[in-house]
């Protein structure tokens, strides 16, 4: 087995990667106050072409986050607030009759748009929910049989409240499993809150997100070679491995029930490989694998109820698994 | 003794009927019993509880001082069944006083008598010392002291099953929020689970359950005394017959008198003083009197004795069985077993442990009070230094003298990946040697970089990371540093790093 799965990333093109990512990290802390995490995470989500499940109570700049960084590469940003009566219709789309023309037009739904916010998705029905996840996996939306592709890049950033559990539908497992990573949104620090409160307050009227000082950095085309250039940074076998030994204790580890599957090790690797990007380098190391595995594992896993009812989460389990598996030396 | 002063039904019962027993002294006299417990024992359990840090030492104390607590509800019950239940101010003067007495006999004898309630009460009420105290509880335990290991037992178990049951529904029905973190446990770390509220409410809800079950096992240990004392003593049968004498008294008196008015209704007056045959009760009244005086003649008791003994009633034989512990080494001609030896050896034992804990508190208030220094621990023997650390031979031996000489020459060679591993190798084993450093097998790159930080010297700190740097690009990317840079590491070395110790 090879090490390097395509042509490495030259010099040149790493460090144009590298500074056009640090430029749209930089525009969306314009905005965004504090959480450099959860910025981090999207973006690698981002940068990875994954989707992303957010975890938070309302009122923590999800959609601000959204807003900011569709902002920077001048794309399209859609929000679609799930409820219990939402259609699939009401996320993809339907062909509705003109009768003036006689014709069947095309009348497409939010999931038509670069970013899309799918805000409390545990509030719709499985059916809606199927839908999104479909368009999340293919990258095209199917209606009356004709097949149409999304403009990339494409990316799904669903949010789920994790308080209020009547009258949801939480996802399956085999859903959960489409998105790239799971970020727990956590309340902010108090300098931070009050420097919110600040920015949000000052000379405004009503409560309006505003990202007019998010400039556009990049192009969607640019974009793409920069989730084009994440795909060929160098990974060595015994850092895949190492990925996917995680992956393989997390099956075999006591109290879980469910351990992750192989799209887990994918998309450790993926991630990692943005994570790199992020830092600069054209080259992943374990250091990048463990610093993804949080987010990239902790929606794969079900506990078992013993541990569960010992208040145990799957962080604790990722971590004393990360404690565990040793990781390569040269 | 003013048996007609009980205020129980005085009969033989079986073991498990004296348990009932206490449950209904309880019912009765709880007032009294608990008030008596809660100013003298409560206050003592939780200066106990909580006034001592090391929790095994509380309950040990607790342990050894059981017997000495249970004292009080014996006290209460035993004036309460005399018709005066002990008030507040009475247990307070007597109480401490009496339980003082009784600490040592306690502590060094009773604690070790599974038995013990049975026989606690014969110092406690009866006042017996020395051998009569052991004749009388070896008369009561021949009978009782079955009874009383059961009763012990079962009130053990029930306080255990409450305090287990109690313990459980409190930690159902804690909130998430503020139950304790047991998660150290899974790693065995008994030391690192902090309990804190819940501690304290385990302490109360075990005194609750102890205050309940060692109230009860008291007085069942009182209510058993109480009947085999009723049953050597034939306590029931004095009491028929007295009240068997007052009855036929009143009734004699009854007698009496309507005889006289009768007499003095139906009889002539003529004959009024001529002597009159006596009736039957004023004749057997007169045959008592004649009775009574001929028994102020001086009788031969011998004689007596012989006369009532001739009776069918005392020439009867009565075979019972029972378990009896064989002493193969010198049974006595009773065939019964002489604990002497044993009662000695636990004796001596008891007071060396009393002495040891008077030390030991003693010992424990003068560290608290800062008189005494506590002898340091001994040290732990260091631990000889890895040889392999992620599968890295980081032995002294297995590098070269001069690491920073020898990358050099390695990287001029051309061997980057060799000369940078070796770099980053070299770091890892002097860092590890000194005890700086003590990786753990999920470490990786970046983790020992932030122990090395952790360290608190920047400048090391900040040459090792750039080695750790150096190391992972050849290590992963399959390019090279700079000549520059990694030359520099190499002659930097010196400066960080002693040559390799000899």
């Amino acid at each position: 087995m090879s090490d390097v799965q395509a042509a490495a990333v030259t010099d040149e093109e790493l460090a144009r990667a590298t500074q056009r990512v640090v430029r749209i990290r930089e525009e969306v802390s314009r905005v965004v106050v504090g959480q450099s995490e959860e910025v981090e995470q999207v973006l690698l989500a981002f940068l990875a072409g994954g989707h992303v499940l957010i975890e938070g109570v309302p009122g923590l700049g999800k959609t601000l986050l959204v807003l900011a960084l569709a902002r920077t590469f001048g794309g399209k940003f859609a929000r679609v607030q799930f409820t219990p009566d939402l259609m699939p219709s009401d996320v993809t789309g339907h062909v509705v009759y003109e009768g003036a023309t006689g014709t069947f037009r095309l009348r497409k739904g939010p999931a038509f748009t670069n970013l899309l916010l799918a805000d409390e998705i545990n509030r719709a029905s499985a059916k809606t929910q199927s839908a999104l996840l479909e368009v999340m996996q293919e990258g095209q939306i199917t209606i009356e049989g004709e097949a149409t592709k999304l403009a990339p890049p494409f990316m799904t950033l669903a949010t789920q409240n994790p308080i209020e559990q009547e009258g949801t539908y939480p996802l399956p497992e085999a859903q959960l499993d489409r998105f790239l990573l799971k970020i727990v949104v956590d309340y902010p620090s108090l300098e931070e809150e009050a420097r919110i409160v600040e920015l949000v307050t000052a000379g405004r009227i009503g409560g309006q997100l505003e990202v007019s000082a998010v400039q556009p950095v990049c192009t969607a085309e640019e974009v793409l070679e920069l989730q084009r250039t994440v795909a060929r940074l160098t990974v060595l076998e015994r850092v895949r491995e190492y990925a996917v030994r995680i992956v393989r204790e997390t099956r075999a580890w006591r109290g879980v029930a469910l351990g992750a599957g192989p799209r887990g090790g994918i998309s450790l690797v993926r991630v990692a490989r943005a994570k790199a990007l992020l830092e600069g380098r054209g080259f992943v190391t374990p250091d990048d694998i463990k610093a993804v595995a949080l987010p990239v594992l902790r929606h794969r896993l079900t506990l078992a109820p013993e541990l569960e009812l010992e208040g145990r989460t799957t962080d604790d389990v990722l971590r004393s698994i990360l404690q565990k598996v040793e990781a390569p030396r040269e | 003794m003013q048996l007609e002063r009980i205020s129980l039904a005085l009969r033989p019962r079986h073991g498990h009927e004296c348990i009932d027993l206490a449950a209904a002294m309880l019912r009765s006299w709880g007032g009294a019993v608990f008030a008596a417990w809660g100013v003298t024992v409560l206050p003592v359990c939780l200066l106990l509880l909580f006034a001592i840090d090391s929790v095994w030492m509380s309950l040990f104390l607790m342990w050894l001082l059981r017997p000495l607590f249970e004292l009080v509800p014996m006290f209460v019950a035993s004036r309460a069944t005399f018709g005066a239940a002990p008030t507040l101010q009475t247990s307070l003067t007597v109480l401490p006083g009496a339980l003082l007495r009784q600490l040592a006999a306690c502590v060094l004898r009773y604690r070790w008598v599974p038995w013990r309630a049975l026989v606690q009460p014969v110092p406690l009420l009866e006042g017996e010392v020395g051998d009569a105290r052991r004749r009388r509880e070896r008369s009561l335990r021949v009978a009782g002291a079955g009874d009383a290991v059961l009763a012990a037992c079962f009130f053990l178990a029930l306080e255990l099953a409450l305090f287990l049951q109690g313990l459980l529904l409190l930690w159902f029905f804690t909130p998430g929020e503020l139950a304790p973190d047991l998660s150290p446990l899974e790693d065995g770390d008994f030391a690192g689970v902090h309990l804190g509220w819940f501690a304290i409410a385990m302490k109360l809800l075990w005194l609750a359950c102890y205050s309940l079950c060692g109230t009860l096992h008291s007085l069942s240990g009182f209510a058993l005394y109480l009947n085999e004392r009723s049953r050597i003593e034939g306590w029931d049968i004095e009491l028929s017959f007295r009240r068997l004498g007052a009855r036929a008294a009143k009734l004699l008196r009854q007698g009496a008198a309507t005889a006289v008015l009768l007499s003095s209704l139906l009889v002539p007056p003529g004959l009024a003083q001529e002597p009159v045959e006596p009736s039957a009760h004023v004749a057997s009244e007169a045959a008592g009197a004649e009775s009574q005086q001929a028994s102020a003649e001086p009788l031969d008791p011998a004689s007596v004795a012989r006369e009532v003994l001739a009776h069918e009633d005392f020439d009867t034989t009565e075979a019972r069985t029972r378990f009896k512990f064989r002493w193969n080494g010198s049974p006595d001609a009773s065939g019964a077993l002489d604990l002497g030896i044993v009662a000695y050896v636990l004796q001596f034992l008891g007071w060396t442990l009393l002495v040891a804990l008077i030390v030991g508190v003693v010992v424990l208030i003068l560290r608290k009070a800062g008189l005494v220094e506590w002898r340091a621990p001994a040290q732990p023997k260091p631990a000889l230094p890895p040889t392999h650390v992620f599968g890295l031979d980081v032995r002294p031996e297995s590098l070269p003298e001069d690491i920073g000489a020898r990358a050099r020459e390695l990287w001029l060679s051309g061997d980057a990946a060799g000369a940078m591993g070796l770099l980053y190798r070299g770091a890892l084993s002097r860092l590890i040697a000194a005890g700086a450093l003590a990786p753990d097998p999920g470490d990786t790159e970046r983790d020992c970089v932030e122990r090395v930080r952790g360290l608190g010297r920047a400048e090391l700190a900040s040459f090792f990371a750039a080695v750790t740097r150096a190391w992972l690009v050849c290590a992963y990317s399959r390019t090279r540093p700079d000549d520059a840079s990694a030359l520099s590491l190499c002659d930097a070395w010196a400066i960080h790093f002693e040559r390799r110790p000899a």
